[in-house]
């Protein structure tokens, strides 16, 4: 059974189509990455996951069971962290993270406790009676998150938890949903930095124009979208003849020399670094340093949403 | 939902908008209309007169006098604050040097020839009440010499009548040219009015306590809005208990505006305190209604919700008659010629409500204005329904 199955969803914002039959199935214990530029459609498609924007056409089950906006058993499993900051400005810490674990827990002796597991989760011991206002950009979103997953629910949702915040907040908050994951917790992060949704995704949806683009590990993204690695060599003289050899290469997709710079871009391939090397010594060119870059998911996400500027 | 409503309670107490709006304004403008209306009240308040008396003689006539001053000047109830001089010169000079005084003599009093006169101060530079405290003088000094002589021409004509306990009261009893009597269930004064409009303007502010609360309880109007409404907690409760905490502290800013209002300002409820919470809790009621029925506007943001929320309030007070005599004119003229005004008013009907506890002997016209309150909030709260249901919306 899937914690989240989404099927065909629609939604029109008037005549635009945010969602395009988009489907969504994400497997218990998984973390799983919603990658898209701007205006691709995540967050509509987790707002109305969430059931919090009405939809066109489509069906969404969660934990098996068919989602509404009165499904407040299915509610009560899930954890939200917006990407905007919502809090009370006028509660403190705790009291923000009391009230919104109240919407799930009302035991109060239960309800401390997971208060007090969520203040220390987030790290905020020390400003629990600190109002919002008074917190810096990463204690805030710390807030935000603790104020989401304070219940200890069983899917959380992330929408661009660590946007406009210092590497080590973000470092502590990466830790933090990798801890959740470890639980148990089944993770739906949201983010613009590849480079998180690489390290802590167990599987990445690319997604623009409301339709899903690509979906797999990381590895196979990389694969699926045939990139392969970038080989930089320094080389003082190169023959013309030698750069169209490496050009010629299976693996390569392109080859360029400034004069001081043979810049390689690879396709998939297993030995692309000594293939261009072998070629090079048939020249009698001497490289001097060489420097190769496996492909980044920036790199998957770029090659599959395109490289124009977004809105 | 206990949660809910102590939350909410919370952030909107801890709210400076709201707070000023709600409590410390109407606090600010009772303080204002007790510094206006208190020298008003206080002119209709007769004070003892201070009055010079020349020392009468030992002369029979004279002690009656002088018996005379001292049981105007003794008890709760007395007229005079006399200070006794030795000559009628010295009573004159006293005058003279308090005429420009804060508290002046209105004159002075003398026995000449076992006969009482009064000597005033020139009526060109005295006010109207230094006027009426004259006439009260001379009326005391007339009754005074009309019952001297009524009792010396007893003595000469039959003195075995003095032994008649009936002539002797009706000899002394105090001539009672009117009858004071309280048709109404308090003393009404000319700041009431101005008073219980203030009190309709201060419960419709509390209106900002419900528009606030409920814009934060949408789903689509913020992202607090949006996280609470996916919350698990069922959406008819938590509407509920933020109108309960709304409603709450509704109430409590404008009865400690009430409270403010009879204790610092003296304004009189005839006692009727428990009556005047009732209507308390029905303006409050409406007030959160009227917040919640402007936070239903949709596609404007909350200033501009707040913007019409103000002028509302001011229109509705203009004709509660809460901006001075000419506007009080204007709200009793249109009362006259369109009733129907005043009861689409809820600022009238409040300030009404109030009218009702004070000059009414039976509950009919509360309960009539208490109605219409109810079915104010009730139409309010309906026109606001569909918007506080909704939990879905098509944008966010």
């Amino acid at each position: 059974m899937n914690i989240v199955d989404v099927k065909n969803l629609v939604k029109r914002y008037g005549t635009t189509l945010a969602l395009d039959h988009f489907n969504m199935e994400i497997a218990p214990g998984e973390v799983f990455g919603l990658l898209g530029p701007n205006g691709s459609g995540k967050t509509t498609a987790i707002n109305c996951i969430l059931q919090l924007l009405t939809y066109d056409k489509g069906s969404i089950e969660l934990f098996g069971e068919k989602m509404s906006p009165t499904r407040y058993d299915l509610k009560r499993c899930i954890g939200v962290v917006p990407q905007n900051v919502a809090v009370f400005e006028e509660l403190t810490v705790r009291e923000n993270i009391d009230y919104f674990c109240g919407l799930y827990i009302s035991d109060a002796a239960e309800r401390r406790a997971c208060v007090n597991d969520a203040i220390e989760f987030v790290g905020l011991q020390d400003y629990v009676k600190h109002r919002p206002k008074k917190l810096s950009g990463g204690l805030l979103r710390r807030l935000n998150i603790a104020c989401g997953i304070a219940h200890k629910p069983e899917l959380a949702f992330f929408d661009e938890p660590t946007v406009a915040v210092d590497p080590q907040s973000r470092a502590s908050i990466l830790q933090g949903i990798t801890a959740m994951s470890e639980r148990g917790t089944t993770v739906v992060y949201t983010s613009h930095y590849m480079e998180e949704v690489e390290e802590i995704c167990s599987r990445i949806m690319i997604m623009d124009k409301g339709r899903t683009l690509a979906i797999g590990t990381n590895a196979q993204l990389k694969i699926m979208t045939g990139i392969g690695e970038r080989i930089e060599v320094d080389v003082l003289e190169l023959p013309e003849a030698a750069r169209a050899k490496v050009q010629g290469l299976d693996c390569v997709q392109s080859a360029d020399y400034d004069g001081h710079v043979l810049r390689i871009t690879c396709g998939n391939g297993q030995h692309n670094v000594s293939d261009v090397l072998g070629i090079l010594r048939t020249f009698d060119v001497t490289p001097g340093r060489i420097w190769a870059e496996p492909p980044t998911l920036n790199d998957v996400f770029l090659e599959i949403t395109g490289r124009d500027l977004r809105d | 939902m206990w949660n809910t409503f102590k939350y909410t309670l919370l952030w909107l107490v801890r709210s400076p908008g709201i707070m000023v709006w709600s409590l410390l304004f109407p606090l600010v403008l009772t303080s204002v209309f007790i510094a206006m209306f208190g020298p008003l009240d206080d002119m209709a308040q007769l004070e003892p007169m201070r009055v010079v008396v020349v020392e009468p003689d030992d002369s029979v006539e004279g002690q009656a006098f002088k018996a005379f001053i001292d049981a105007t000047s003794e008890g709760d109830d007395l007229l005079l604050d006399p200070t006794f001089v030795a000559t009628a010169d010295e009573a004159a000079d006293l005058v003279r040097k308090n005429a420009d005084t804060d508290d002046p003599y209105i004159g002075y009093v003398t026995l000449e020839q076992g006969k009482p006169h009064a000597y005033v101060v020139g009526e060109i530079s005295m006010g109207g009440l230094e006027n009426l405290k004259c006439s009260i003088l001379a009326l005391m000094l007339d009754e005074y010499t009309a019952r001297a002589y009524l009792a010396e021409e007893l003595v000469s004509a039959d003195p075995a009548a003095l032994a008649d306990p009936t002539v002797m009261k009706a000899l002394f009893e105090p001539m009672e040219a009117t009858v004071q009597m309280q048709v109404t269930e308090g003393q009404p004064k000319e700041s009431t009015r101005f008073y219980f409009a203030l009190l309709g303007m201060a419960a419709l502010f509390g209106g900002g306590v419900g528009l606030a609360a409920c814009q934060r309880l949408k789903g689509n109007t913020s992202a607090l809005g949006a996280r609470r409404t996916i919350g698990a907690t069922s959406h008819a409760r938590a509407v509920a208990a933020t109108l309960a905490a709304s409603w709450l502290l509704s109430f409590a800013c404008l009865a400690v505006a009430f409270a403010y209002m009879e204790i610092a300002g003296g304004v009189s409820f005839a006692g009727h305190e428990g009556a005047c919470l009732v209507v308390v809790a029905a303006a409050s009621l409406v007030a959160t209604a009227l917040g919640c029925a402007l936070s239903a506007i949709p596609h404007l943001p909350e200033e501009g919700k707040n913007g019409i929320l103000t002028g509302v309030v001011c229109f509705a007070s203009l004709f509660a008659g809460l901006y001075g005599q000419p506007t009080m004119e204007l709200a009793d003229t249109i009362s006259a010629t369109f009733p129907a005004a005043d009861i689409i008013n809820p600022a009238t009907q409040i300030s009404q409500a109030f009218y009702s506890i004070m000059y009414y002997d039976t509950a009919g016209p509360l309960a009539e204005h208490l109605g219409i309150l109810c079915v104010m909030a009730i139409l309010l709260f309906l026109v606001s329904a569909s918007s506080l249901r909704r939990q879905r919306y098509a944008s966010v």
